[in-house]
């Protein structure tokens, strides 16, 4: 994968957001294919990270590159085939308050697929309604649904295009058990489909499950983005501090090599991983303190 | 001290320039806005609803206080010097030219101004927009431009309105006070009323109605990411309205009476 | 709120359409009454001079708008090239030989331009020469009667036309006067010795009428000029016999041989309890009031009529003259220099000319 084009490269991104720095000089590529998980604390700039690859916040400096092309200088053409070849999944939803559910997942296919008739929308919206396991009503408001309700829409608004890029801002924030294996064997099947992936988190447990490549982010920085193989061997405290809970997986990779192919099939059976949704949130808490005590460093 | 004072000029003079930009591409979404099969027809048939629709009540009776109020003092004063026919400039004048336009911008500020100002700052807030820009919609043409057209629309057909409901007002108190037929009454309007008149009502209401939207469309997407910043949003869209409007008004009415 | 999200396009329809109808039905109305949408016939005519036409000038027809100036322009001959149309209602009127005609107020009330239709059954094609009424064409359409020119309506018509039957009523009581001035001057001469008494009677009845018939009656200005010019010289005329009169009867010479003869005029005239005398002074008075009743007319008149107003004066003069005369007659003829002097008046002429404006 090294030789071709990157789908995503960011090359030297620096941004603000009302006057206070959010990304300094942050720099890598995800490639074909692979998913690349993004840890840090709360404030670390991590769903600033994934909205610039997005091309939805502008950076200050540096360069945002989808498929070699700088997304500042794209033509509407060009822009506009970017947009529709991801999907974002919001941290809070971001569902739009003032249209209906259905509304909130047909409005991506209406615009991007502007000749398709009505029934083709409502396959394509019921398709991606069914993927995220929502079976309530598509006619209710988005203010009508609980946090875990509007995560699941959020995301299958994301999939209704069924792109090839994925940024998943915590995708398993919020949900009970059963939707987060589910969110787990969407990512999963996506994977399948050598879907690019980006996602940021706070917990180690994405990155365990589905990691090809692995980044540390602290106040802004990236402090280290490489192949998930090698972050084992990474000894930097402020690493280790970030990413917390990757000190068990080094110790599970010094353990032995059978132990990572017991993950893996841990990660093939995602149903059978239930007890791992709360150590994750405690973990997440961690990791944010981990952060705070590296900012306190600087 | 002199530094502070040259940074602000400095940060002033971008914020002018960001908003010149702001209002010139959100006029082009607007101009495009029709060319384009987008799905932000929906937007502006509800943004017409709210803004126009639902605040003639308002404005009807407004109008007709209005002309009440005139045809009364009309009466008396106007009576007195022997001018009663002046009545009917006045008005013309009133409410085809001036106040008008000025009252139901007003209205409209209060009324839609807030709502457009608060209501995408909460978006804003709720990542909305960011997620509007996701999917590979502009906001400006989504959001911006059926508002900006909505609010427009609203304000050149509210004071259509007005006008109707003023003059009517104003023919119901002179059934009290001195009846006079109805043809008799539009035959005097008519006589007064010029194409200019009328013109210079409907280009207030156009310049009033593109002030008001792009003032609040401006000031709730500046919001950024506090929900505190909200109310602040709708409080400047209001205040910065009326200054704007209230210049425009004297410019435009110098440039008529000067021109 | 679902019901109203339900009907949302349709009610934003009705109320954007309303308004939008009310608008276009306000500017047809408005556009109807500017005219915008009627055709305008053109025509061209030539003005000495550009005073009192100007772009937008109505033309008027009866008093009422029949059409505008549109153009004017100095042309190479240095006269005035008029482009001027008239309004597709009143085309019909626009006949062949139709003039137009700026008149202007004497008294500053600006001018008119005044349309008058040709006596032609033809229409004027659009694009003709309409000619003005004081150009050579045009006085000759008039000449010809082709061209129906009609009271001209301001002020100074009103005026003339006003007094008119006052003139044409003074000059009959004039010539009445005139003949029984002229009799009593031959009876004072000794040449008559007719029923002088009678015709002087007759003389009072028609001077009597003078008063009731002034007013109403309104008459052509060259007419009344004309007229005027005939009563002056009337005038004269009478101006004449009272001097003639006042001097023979002022000569003491000449009276005392005529007085000491019985059958003398003056004792004729002295006879019946004086009414010869008194019907000869009711006439002059009447005269004088009429006169009175012209002046205060001619106020506004003064620079137009002059020699009228010069006549009426001396013949005011006359007439004071011969009541004086006949006055002193009365007291005691035989007495020389019975007339008593009378103290002058402004005259008439004069104070016209001191109300110039």
């Amino acid at each position: 994968m090294g030789e071709t084009v990157p789908v995503i490269e960011l090359r030297g991104v620096s941004a603000t957001r009302g006057g206070f720095c959010i990304l300094e000089d942050v720099s890598f590529a995800l490639g074909e294919g692979e998913t690349s998980v993004f840890m840090g604390g709360a404030g670390s700039g991590k769903s600033s990270l994934l909205k610039t690859a997005a091309g939805i916040v502008i950076p200050d400096s540096g360069a945002v590159l989808f498929r070699g092309k700088d997304v500042a200088r794209m033509t509407r053409a060009e822009e506009r085939a970017f947009h529709r070849s991801y999907g974002f999944v919001f941290q809070d939803a971001a569902l739009w308050a003032n249209q209906s559910l259905y509304d909130n997942l047909a409005l991506p296919y209406r615009l991007h697929e502007p000749l398709a008739g009505e029934a083709e929308v409502e396959r394509a919206v019921f398709r991606a309604a069914e993927t995220v396991g929502f079976r309530e009503s598509l006619s209710a408001r988005p203010a009508e649904l609980s946090t875990g309700e509007s995560r699941l829409i959020g995301l299958a608004r994301a999939l209704v295009l069924d792109p090839e890029l994925l940024f998943l801002d915590e995708p398993a924030a919020y949900l009970d058990e059963e939707s987060a294996d589910r969110v787990y064997s969407i990512i999963d099947q996506l994977k399948a489909r050598r879907r690019t992936i980006a996602i940021v988190t706070g917990s180690s447990e994405l990155a365990y499950r589905f990691a090809d490549a692995l980044g540390v982010l602290s106040g802004g920085r990236l402090l280290a983005f490489g192949p998930y193989a090698e972050a084992s061997l990474w000894q930097d405290p402020a690493l280790r501090g970030v990413a917390g809970r990757l000190k068990t997986r080094k110790k599970t990779a010094e353990g032995g090599a059978a132990l990572l192919e017991a993950w893996a099939a841990a990660l093939a059976d995602s149903l059978d991983a239930p007890p791992e949704e709360p150590t994750a949130e405690g973990d997440d808490g961690a990791a944010g303190r981990g952060g705070r005590s590296d900012e306190e460093k600087a | 001290m002199l530094r502070r004072i040259g940074e602000s000029v400095r940060r002033r003079a971008g914020e002018i320039l960001y908003g010149l930009g702001f209002f010139y591409s959100l006029l082009k979404e607007s101009v495009l806005f029709f060319r384009r099969r987008q799905v932000g027809y929906r937007v502006l048939v509800m943004q017409i609803l709210f803004t126009g629709y639902e605040a003639l009540r308002i404005s009807a009776v407004l109008a007709m206080a209005i002309g009440v109020a005139i045809n009364l003092i009309g009466a008396s004063l106007l009576a007195e010097f022997g001018q009663g026919k002046l009545m009917y400039t006045l008005l013309i004048i009133v409410i085809t030219r001036e106040l008008g336009p000025l009252l139901t911008a007003f209205i409209v500020t209060a009324r839609s101004g807030t709502a457009i100002a608060t209501e995408l700052g909460g978006m804003v807030v709720n990542h909305e927009i960011e997620a509007y820009v996701a999917v590979g919609v502009n906001p400006l043409s989504y959001l911006g431009a059926p508002r900006l057209i909505g609010v427009v629309v609203s304000m050149l057909v509210l004071s259509i309105y007005f006008n109707l409901f003023g003059l009517l007002g104003s023919f119901a108190i002179m059934q009290v006070l001195k009846p006079v037929a109805l043809a008799e009454y539009l035959r005097n309007l008519v006589a007064v009323l010029t194409v200019r008149d009328l013109m210079s009502g409907l280009l207030k209401s156009l310049i009033f109605g593109l002030i008001i939207a792009s003032v609040s469309i401006h000031r709730g997407f500046a919001v950024e990411r506090a929900s505190t910043e909200i109310p602040v949003a709708g409080i400047r869209a209001v205040g910065a309205s009326f200054i704007l409007i209230i210049l425009a008004d004297a410019a435009v009415t110098a440039a008529q009476y000067l021109g | 709120m679902k019901f109203r999200i339900k009907y949302a396009d349709r009610i934003v329809g009705i109320f954007v359409v309303l308004a939008a109808l009310f608008l276009v039905a306000s500017v047809i109305v408005l556009g109807a009454n500017q005219r915008w949408f009627a055709k305008d016939y053109r025509f061209v005519s030539r003005f000495g001079s550009a005073a009192g036409i100007a772009p937008g000038t109505p033309i008027m027809l009866k008093g009422f708008q029949i059409g505008k100036i549109d153009r004017i322009r100095l042309n190479e001959d240095n006269e005035v090239d008029v482009e001027f149309s008239i309004y597709d209602s009143y085309y019909g009127k626009a006949k062949v030989n139709s003039l137009l005609e700026l008149v202007t107020s004497p008294i500053g009330l600006g001018s008119q331009l005044l349309f008058h239709p040709g006596k032609g059954e033809e229409i004027l094609e659009e694009g003709a020469f309409v000619a003005t009424a004081n150009s050579p064409e045009g006085e000759a359409l008039i000449e010809q009667e082709l061209v129906d020119i009609p009271v001209k309506d301001d002020t100074v018509t009103r005026l003339l036309g006003n007094i008119n039957p006052l003139i044409e009523n003074l000059n009959k009581t004039v010539v009445t006067v005139n003949r029984t001035l002229t009799e009593v001057n031959r009876a004072l001469a000794g040449q008559s010795s007719g029923p002088l008494g009678r015709m002087i009677e007759d003389a009072a009845d028609t001077v009597a009428g003078v008063e009731a018939l002034v007013g109403g009656v309104r008459g052509d200005a060259e007419a009344i000029v004309s007229k005027a010019n005939d009563l002056a010289a009337s005038l004269e005329r009478i101006t004449r016999n009272l001097e003639d009169t006042t001097a023979a009867l002022r000569d003491p010479t000449g009276l005392v041989p005529r007085l000491l003869d019985p059958k003398g005029s003056v004792k004729t005239l002295l006879d019946d309890k004086n009414a010869l005398y008194n019907s000869i002074l009711g006439s002059v008075a009447e005269i004088q009031r009429t006169l009175k009743n012209i002046q205060a007319m001619t106020t506004t008149l003064n620079t137009q009529m002059p020699t009228v107003a010069a006549t009426l004066e001396e013949t005011r003069t006359a007439i004071r003259q011969a009541q004086d005369v006949l006055e002193g007659l009365k007291n005691n003829p035989l007495l020389k220099g019975g007339i008593p002097e009378r103290k002058d008046q402004t005259p008439l002429y004069q104070s016209l000319r001191e109300g110039e404006f």
